[in-house]
């Protein structure tokens, strides 16, 4: 503190490469902002490699369309002057980024000379940016209704490239001549002639990872000949067919939906991850699929109709394959689910219904995760979770925008039951006191008795949330002076089935505290206890 | 009697001795002090036997140092140290300024990389006035020529 006084201006005398490194942590605009502290710095600046041109970093003003206009140019100015420099000082460029996205909705108000003037100006910008030895390209444009032509030169003098990632721009080349390419990346490209792709096995042999998504001017896609392709990811509404013969490949990710799609990987013996989502393939179609991978490990099959309207639904499916490890399934209409995978170790569920038929090989499960997405009742609930009693782990989780139809409550609750669970309580809409008191009695019961949770989270400093504690303590309080409030019955209630409970405060240092039951009632109840965004974890004991 | 407890720690756990810039010396097992590069080429160069004399570093900051050669080889887990490193770089100004120094000189790659993150988590977002003020870095420019830097990259001053 001292120093404050001495006002000794000791950072500008570090060593360059510290400076540098510390530039280094810094978004862009930081770095360019610093060039004004003095001439000392402005020399920092000026001699700093800058490589990331992703403008997200704009100061965000939506009111002023026109001078948003004028920075983009600015920026782009900028990127040329920076890259100019650097190449006066002869360096390499080993990455260059250039993210023009966000100013898209502006750039729709300039002048047809304007935006001639931003073409060029982003034309010489990623000459320089390519030309000396660029290893990682990643370019994506605004998007105004017409598409950015990228220049044909990139695709001839970037030699070393390895990875190179374009959105929203068109290809009128025929061919890519990248002799190192290993990851392409396509999102929102227009490909003016298709012979590109079919071209690629010859022009860029090396591919390990390919992603198209979105484009246009592709009828159909044929992956063949590569000798290193890992990953391919198709997405969007084309191509109609689509054709990998890759024994390379072990990862595939599919999610398109245009009518009549086919898709032909069964060549691709070696597949050991398989993502297929909204697409437009029939439940035949995917079952058979997934049933002749003999080396697939990890299934994700993601129905969730939330924003693709044109998907299939489907309410039953039937999964089949040995080797199978991993599965996630995702659907909100589903009613019948049969998997039939000896070696699954690991099954995540979201599911919108209860499915009412279930039939799953479980011996060897090791963990369940339960996502519901829709309201479901309780009853039902335990009855599906019961499939998987063998299993040592099982997480329900109750996402918290759901208001979930638990006998008499609507509750928002965050949750995973048996092993762990994590609550969220909102109780406001049951209304007047009583009411609250006795949905939370059932929440309480229902939860308990339904699942004995081993382990039990909740944050505090939201009221519903002290006030669920500060049930579940009085609760707790009175197992310990009731002994005989289940003694007559056969059927213990849970309080007393209950056989130990550790209660700890977390603080958000990672600090914990335990707490004695009446301890954590009493500071609930005198109201000024916990701070937001702390965390009361319960054991129990069964 | 002193030469075989030497000779029972060489075995065990070798502790190297270092000297700070004013003579000041301590004692590092060697697991933690090689995680200093410098250190370690001048262990092989022969002076592990005796002092290792670090000419650039006072012992108020090899002190620091030291405290963080330990902890980076007591195996404590990710998450303790991640809690550690913050508390150990926030510090005062010319404490880092030391420490960026001699973490530099001793070619400690992770320690500098931690406080260079520092100093870039104090600058982020802040507007030159403010980093001026913080580091006491005097404004040379005259008031034109900081209003022709500041018109040329706009973009960023907004």
């Amino acid at each position: 503190m001292s120093s404050c006084t001495i006002d000794a201006d000791l950072i500008s005398q570090l060593p360059d490469h510290i400076i540098h490194q510390i530039l280094s942590f810094l978004p862009t605009k930081d770095v360019v902002r610093l060039s004004v502290l003095s001439k000392e710095w402005y020399g920092f600046f000026t001699y700093f490699p800058i490589f990331d041109f992703s403008n997200s970093y704009f100061g965000i003003d939506y009111q002023d369309y026109f001078i948003k206009v004028d920075r983009t140019l600015e920026f782009v100015k900028f990127v040329y002057t920076s890259l100019l420099r650097q190449s006066l000082h002869s360096r390499n460029v080993p990455k260059f980024e250039l993210s023009l996205t966000r100013k898209s909705k502006y750039i729709s108000c300039t002048t047809p000379q304007l935006k001639h003037k931003l073409t060029v100006l982003i034309n010489r910008c990623i000459r320089l940016g390519t030309q000396y030895g660029v290893k990682e390209l990643a370019l994506e444009f605004p998007y105004d209704n017409y598409y950015y032509r990228l220049p044909k030169a990139i695709f001839f003098s970037a030699k070393q490239l390895v990875v190179c990632k374009l959105a929203y721009c068109s290809i009128d080349a025929p061919t890519i001549n990248l002799p190192s390419l290993r990851e392409l990346s396509l999102k929102v490209v227009y490909l003016c002639d298709q012979r590109i792709i079919h071209n690629l096995v010859f022009t860029c042999p090396f591919i390990e990872k390919f992603t198209i998504a979105h484009c246009s001017g592709l009828d159909y896609l044929t992956l063949s000949g590569f000798t290193k392709l890992k990953k391919v990811k198709v997405r969007g509404r084309s191509p109609n067919k689509i054709e990998v013969d890759a024994l390379s490949l072990q990862n595939f990710f599919f999610s398109v939906f245009g009518e009549d799609t086919e898709i032909n990987i069964i060549a691709c013996k070696n597949l050991e991850v398989l993502k297929i989502k909204n697409s437009s393939l029939t439940v035949g179609a995917i079952q058979d699929l997934i049933s002749k991978f003999s080396a697939l490990k990890v299934l994700v099959l993601d129905f969730d109709k939330v924003w693709d309207l044109d998907a299939n639904e489907f309410e039953s499916i039937k999964i089949s394959n040995q080797r199978l490890e991993k599965l996630k399934l995702c659907s909100d209409t589903m009613v019948e689910t049969i998997i039939d995978a000896p070696r699954l170790k690991s099954l995540k569920y979201l599911l919108g219904k209860i499915p009412s038929l279930f039939s799953a090989s479980t011996a060897s499960l090791l963990e369940v995760d339960i996502v519901l997405l829709r309201h479901c009742r309780l009853l039902e609930l335990n009855k599906f979770l019961k499939n998987f009693n063998q299993v040592e782990l099982v997480n329900l989780y109750i996402p918290y925008h759901i208001s979930c139809g638990f006998p008499e409550i609507v509750s928002n609750i965050s949750s995973s039951i048996i092993n762990h669970l994590e609550l969220n309580i909102n109780l406001n809409n049951v209304g007047d006191h009583a009411k609250v008191e006795a949905a939370e009695e059932a929440l309480v019961n229902g939860l308990f008795w339904a699942s004995h949770p081993k382990s039990l989270l909740i944050g505090s400093g939201w009221d519903t949330n002290n006030e669920f504690m500060k049930f579940l303590c009085k609760k707790l309080v009175l197992r310990e002076k009731e002994q005989l409030c289940c003694a007559a019955s056969k059927v213990k209630c849970w309080l007393h089935e209950l056989k130990g409970v550790n209660i700890e405060h977390c603080r958000r240092n990672g600090e914990r505290k335990v707490l004695a039951c009446d301890v954590l009632l009493d500071s609930l109840e005198n109201l000024a206890p916990l701070a937001l965004d702390e965390k009361i974890y319960f054991v129990f004991q069964w | 009697m002193a030469s075989s407890e030497s000779t029972t720690t060489s075995t065990t756990t070798k502790v190297l001795r270092l000297k700070s810039s004013d003579n000041e010396i301590f004692g590092v097992e060697e697991k933690a002090a090689l995680q200093s590069e410098t250190i370690k080429s001048l262990a092989e160069d022969g002076y592990s036997e005796d002092v290792i004399p670090l000419f650039n570093v006072e012992k108020k900051t090899l002190a620091k140092i030291v405290e963080w050669l330990n902890k980076h080889a007591s195996g404590s887990s990710k998450e303790e140290l991640k809690r550690w490193d913050a508390d150990f770089v926030d510090v005062d100004k010319d404490v880092l300024y030391d420490l960026l120094l001699a973490s530099n000189y001793l070619n400690i790659e992770v320690l500098l990389h931690q406080l260079a993150q520092k100093v870039a988590d104090m600058i982020k977002g802040k507007k030159p006035e403010e980093i001026r003020q913080l580091f006491g870095i005097k404004n040379d420019f005259t008031p034109e020529e900081e209003a022709e830097i500041r018109r040329e990259n706009a973009w960023a001053f907004e």
